[in-house]
């Protein structure tokens, strides 16, 4: 069934064939994993998101408006279940404090709860630029470069250079103005710029033109 | 942006939206033209792709496998649960009377609870209804049926005034001849014979035949052999397995 998005609703409103439902989650499905595993980082959850999704999008579908675009509808729907996740986690992370003593490691504890854990010493998180990084590390350190931007900025950056999203889709799946999806892709390019810098030369290739 | 000559700082963030084909037209000729004579943006433009390019190159991940079957069994589930607990089409939505009608209706209750607790004054109703209260066979209809033509000969009247006489006070009537615990041994007798609750049955007739019972409502519960509490006081007792312990 090679019909566009709106032809299937409109043959799924008129009749309620589950097959023409299916269709679409066939069309998607694989999208919204990609999207909530980027943001989620793990591929159960991801799984789940997926499946809740457009258990979501058959629950509301009368209230879909075809004028709307049906995937940014989608992504929204996938999107706002992914925040809750994140804000779930956030929820349950317990914070321990870490401090520097170099004559102890012996931790204090409240209950049984570590709320502090001396470290006697002090190791360098960042790698050292001068190691060459083959392409696997490369793109490792790129994963981890994105996860540790800010959530909106990643959100944005993920959306519109690894989906391919514009900016007006990108604003109805987040639920901002183009301004603020503008401002956040500026900042989270600029952001992730300074994460890799270290690791990557300055060589870039200049498109010969950029229209 | 009206001004033809872009200046670098207006130009920062515009340069992502002109590098994502964001920009309109007019827009795009005017970074363009800045672009021409500024290799600080240039420079800057080509960052943008770099860090672009480098987003892109993190590899792809898919879905190990169709999700599409597991997301139409939940969607059937929810519909199947949904008919469930979906309420039939005869009944209504109970909507909560208006104020006005709280207090009338509130009223009317007290009446009606005051009336109810005038008849409680009245003598009690026939024993045959609370025989059909208990666990009776309908081979024991014959009984009941005996019980009731009883009650109905000797059932509350009305007394009747003669002429002469006016009266001043309320009537009160005679109390009905036949109480509960009056009912004839025989039919009772029979209809626990019969009854085929085998377990306490001989405590159940010494216990009505010594008329310790004055309550119509003590006369259903002990008829009722589910009640625990009264078989306990009648000193007999069961487990879960229902296997009936007489207490000595």
């Amino acid at each position: 069934m090679d019909l566009s998005d709106e032809a299937l609703i409109k043959k799924y409103r008129a009749d309620g064939d589950m097959t023409v439902f299916t269709t679409l989650v066939k069309r998607y499905q694989n999208r919204v994993f990609v999207i909530a595993f980027r943001l989620l980082n793990n591929s159960e959850e991801a799984e789940e998101v997926v499946q809740d999704t457009f258990v979501k999008v058959h629950q509301n579908f009368d209230k879909f408006r075809t004028e709307n675009i049906f995937a940014s509808w989608i992504f929204r729907i996938a999107h706002n279940l992914c925040m809750d996740i994140l804000r779930q986690r956030l929820r349950k992370k317990s914070t321990v404090l870490v401090s520097f003593d170099p004559q102890s490691t012996v931790a204090e504890e409240e209950g049984d709860r570590i709320i502090n854990q001396p470290v006697s010493q002090l190791a360098d998180e960042q790698p050292n630029p001068s190691q060459s990084l083959d392409m696997s590390e490369q793109t490792n350190m790129v994963e981890r470069s994105l996860n540790k931007l800010p959530e909106a900025q990643k959100i944005v950056l993920i959306l519109h250079d690894l989906q391919g999203f514009s900016y007006s889709e990108i604003a109805e799946i987040v639920g901002a103005n183009i301004g603020t999806v503008r401002s956040r892709l500026h900042y989270g390019r600029i952001k992730l710029k300074e994460l890799l810098a270290p690791y990557f030369s300055s060589e870039v290739n200049l498109p010969a033109t950029f229209r | 942006m009206q001004d033809p000559n872009l200046k670098c700082q207006q130009l920062e963030d515009a340069l992502d939206a002109y590098y994502d084909l964001e920009l309109s037209a007019e827009e795009a000729e005017a970074v363009e033209r800045h672009l021409a004579d500024c290799a600080a943006c240039t420079a800057r433009l080509a960052e943008i792709d770099s860090v672009v390019m480098q987003v892109k190159s993190v590899p792809e991940v898919q879905l190990s496998r169709d999700l599409s079957g597991d997301i139409e069994a939940k969607i059937l589930a929810l519909q199947n649960k949904a008919v469930e607990i979906a309420p039939p089409n005869n009944v209504v939505p109970f909507a909560p009377p208006s104020k006005k009608k709280y207090y009338w209706l509130a009223s009317a209750a007290a009446v009606f609870a005051l009336c109810l607790g005038l008849t409680q004054l009245k003598p009690t109703p026939d024993s045959a209804t609370l025989l059909t209260h208990s666990k009776v066979t309908p081979a024991d209809e014959q009984v009941t049926d005996q019980v009731t033509d009883h009650v109905r000969d000797h059932a509350y009247q009305k007394p009747v005034l003669p002429d002469h006489v006016v009266a001043t006070k309320p009537v009160v009537a005679p109390a009905l001849a036949i109480k509960p615990h009056q009912i004839p041994t025989t039919a009772t007798t029979q209809m626990l014979a019969a009854s085929g609750n085998s377990g306490g049955t001989k405590d159940h007739k010494q216990d009505i035949n010594q008329n310790q019972i004055n309550d119509s409502e003590e006369l259903v519960a002990l008829y009722d052999y589910d009640n625990t509490d009264n078989a306990s006081d009648l000193g007999i007792s069961t487990n879960e397995d229902g296997l009936y312990a007489i207490k000595l």
